[in-house]
């Protein structure tokens, strides 16, 4: 187990360090001066000079690779074009929101999916599976802004029961802060709950023709038994390999959620960096959302080896 | 594909009454978006301030935006913009994972260990916000986003092009095309590659339905398709504004994408059931 972790915890920082020289040569990757590019035609002479420094263009690209990757490991990301100050200061309030969305979404969606996955597999053929995996589908192809744009028409303007924007921690005004999250959270996790619940359809559909199934089955178990605990147990293997891409998708939906509702995360403040091209924002954003996806894929990974002792040995 | 397999494919694709009626749907968007200057009311950029807001009517059947263009007008041209992103960001794709995923999957060893940590790493990043990244330094416009959004979503061919190689590979015909003396490449091309070509269709079938909601996705955050040109995600974003005054204006546009891609995506569960027997039955 252990040699696996490190196998895996290995492969990690190999594609963590292929993806900070990608998000690094995001400014050479501009085309045209880059300065030009980031601060627009008009900047004063001093001013270019100062960011062209700054941004090292007078050395060779594998010193500014690793000068930037030093301070970027140190959280130097650089200055904000756009706020003319240093960027982790500008991320370090809104990046704890949008991972608290994501993660809270995240966790939300893991038991409803399983829940209506398991649900529909085992009443199989029935209406019930039927608007269930209807459902399911539908939600897949819905979009996410839009879905967004329709809860809070319909809840927030046209009902009144929940504030259509806005977002409060919990610890500093809990009433408030729930009702903000509801509309934001239900648009996030919907998502989630879709690909989980087809997931654990299928894999539990597989599970449930084996024979071990039958035997627990025969033995006189009751069936509420044998369903959650010799099946589920088999069945929600695949579902856990899903898990580690959820997050990165729950991270990118945040982005639009955050649009829609005008919630001062790390989505918004994204989406104002790159129409002001404000690369160092961009690039902190990128490599956080990056770390934060890959960290859970690892987490992942090792669970399923946890839970499945074959794939250790592969 | 001879005939009678194809004969037998477009048989089995459409006895499901479901896929019928996708097809249909789908045929009506694209009629749409070829047909639009004809069936288009007016002209989508057309601005009428008289008419600011209204609400659907006998003139405006969807109503006006906020500059009074004819909100119906815009959503047929709109059509135009979802397809040809969706249509052209596939086949890049295709084109370029496909190769990366038979080169990787052909040579091994090296090669293939550089090509698929790369496509591991551009896997990790959430592919919003790759796309969002890419367009910060490329821009935004229908080409541009074509390409991002073609890139963004390469690496799924070439992890299932590189699975389909290394199993082809060690088929006997390929070993007897070796033997004949046949280059690595015409190896690649003529007979590698005319053997994987229906997992390929598979692939390309559903993703045109995910390019169409990513493409929508950007538009809506304003980084994709900018005004005054009409695409359905910036019709949305320009509505949010006046969602209480007139709600067709910010919501129908929506309607159509998830219409559009729920057609395309049983479109491609059809044409997956109807390719691979071996998955039929599974949902």
């Amino acid at each position: 187990m252990g040699s696996y972790v490190l196998k895996r915890t290995g492969q990690m920082a190999v594609i963590l360090v292929i993806i900070s020289i990608f998000i690094f040569l995001l400014v050479s990757m501009i085309p045209g001066d880059p300065v030009y590019a980031m601060l627009g035609e008009e900047v004063s002479t001093e001013e270019y000079q100062r960011v062209y420094l700054e941004l090292g263009l007078d050395k060779p690209v594998m010193v500014r690779y690793f000068d930037w990757l030093v301070s970027a490991l140190h959280g130097d990301f650089g200055q904000s074009t756009q706020f003319h100050k240093a960027t982790m200061e500008v991320l370090s309030e809104r990046i704890p929101i949008t991972l608290f969305l994501s993660f809270t979404a995240f966790f939300i969606s893991i038991p409803l999916g399983i829940f209506f996955g398991v649900i529909s597999a085992v009443f199989r053929g029935k209406k019930i599976d039927t608007v269930v995996t209807f459902l399911a589908n539908l939600t897949a192809c819905l979009p996410q802004f839009w879905v967004g744009l329709l809860v809070m028409y319909v809840f927030a303007m046209k009902l009144g029961w929940l504030p259509s924007y806005g977002f409060t921690w919990l610890w500093d005004d809990f009433s408030t802060g729930i009702r903000q999250l509801i509309l934001p959270l239900f648009c996030l996790s919907l998502t989630g709950v879709a690909s989980i619940t087809r997931q654990t359809r299928s894999s539990m559909l597989e599970v449930i023709r084996q024979d071990y199934v039958r035997t627990a089955r025969s033995k006189g178990l009751k069936e509420r038994k044998v369903i959650f605990v010799h099946a589920l147990k088999n069945g929600l293997i695949p579902v856990i390999t899903i898990l580690g891409m959820r997050l990165g998708t729950m991270l990118g939906g945040s982005m639009f959620v955050e649009s829609v509702f005008s919630i001062p995360g790390m989505g918004s403040l994204f989406v104002k960096a790159i129409t002001s091209r404000d690369i160092p924002v961009v690039q902190a954003c990128v490599l956080v959302t990056a770390l934060v996806a890959c960290t859970i894929n690892l987490i992942t990974d090792i669970l399923y080896a946890v839970v499945d002792p074959r794939i250790r040995f592969e | 594909m001879d005939k009678t397999k194809f004969k037998k494919f477009i048989r089995t694709l459409y006895s499901r009454k479901i896929v019928i009626g996708a097809s249909v749907v789908v045929a009506v968007f694209i009629l749409a978006a070829i047909l639009a200057p004809l069936i288009a009311p007016y002209d989508p950029n057309y601005a009428d301030f008289a008419a600011y807001l209204s609400q659907p009517s006998a003139q405006h059947l969807l109503g006006t935006d906020s500059y009074g263009r004819d909100v119906l007008s815009r959503i047929i041209y709109g059509t135009r913009v979802s397809l040809i992103i969706g249509v052209l960001a596939v086949c890049i794709s295709c084109i370029i994972g496909t190769f990366f995923g038979m080169v990787a999957g052909y040579f091994g060893g090296i090669v293939d260990d550089v090509i698929y940590r790369m496509t591991e790493a551009i896997r990790a990043i959430p592919q919003v916000v790759l796309a969002m990244a890419l367009t910060a330094v490329f821009g935004s416009g229908i080409r541009n986003l074509a390409i991002i959004l073609g890139i963004s979503s390469m690496t799924g061919y070439v992890r299932m092009m590189r699975g389909q190689v290394l199993s082809i590979k060690q088929a006997d015909y390929i070993m007897a095309g070796k033997l004949q003396g046949n280059s690595n490449f015409q190896l690649m091309f003529k007979h590698i590659l005319p053997n994987s070509i229906s997992p390929i269709i598979v692939m390309m079938t559903q993703q045109v339905g995910s390019t169409i909601l990513s493409e929508a996705g950007l538009s809506f955050l304003g980084l994709g398709i900018s005004a005054p040109t009409a695409s359905w995600g910036s019709m949305v974003s320009e509505g949010r504004m006046f969602l209480l005054q007139n709600p067709v204006f910010a919501l129908t546009p929506g309607i159509c994408v998830a219409a559009l891609v729920i057609s395309l995506n049983m479109l491609g569960d059809g044409v997956r059931d109807a390719l691979d027997p071996r998955l039929r039955g599974e949902l």
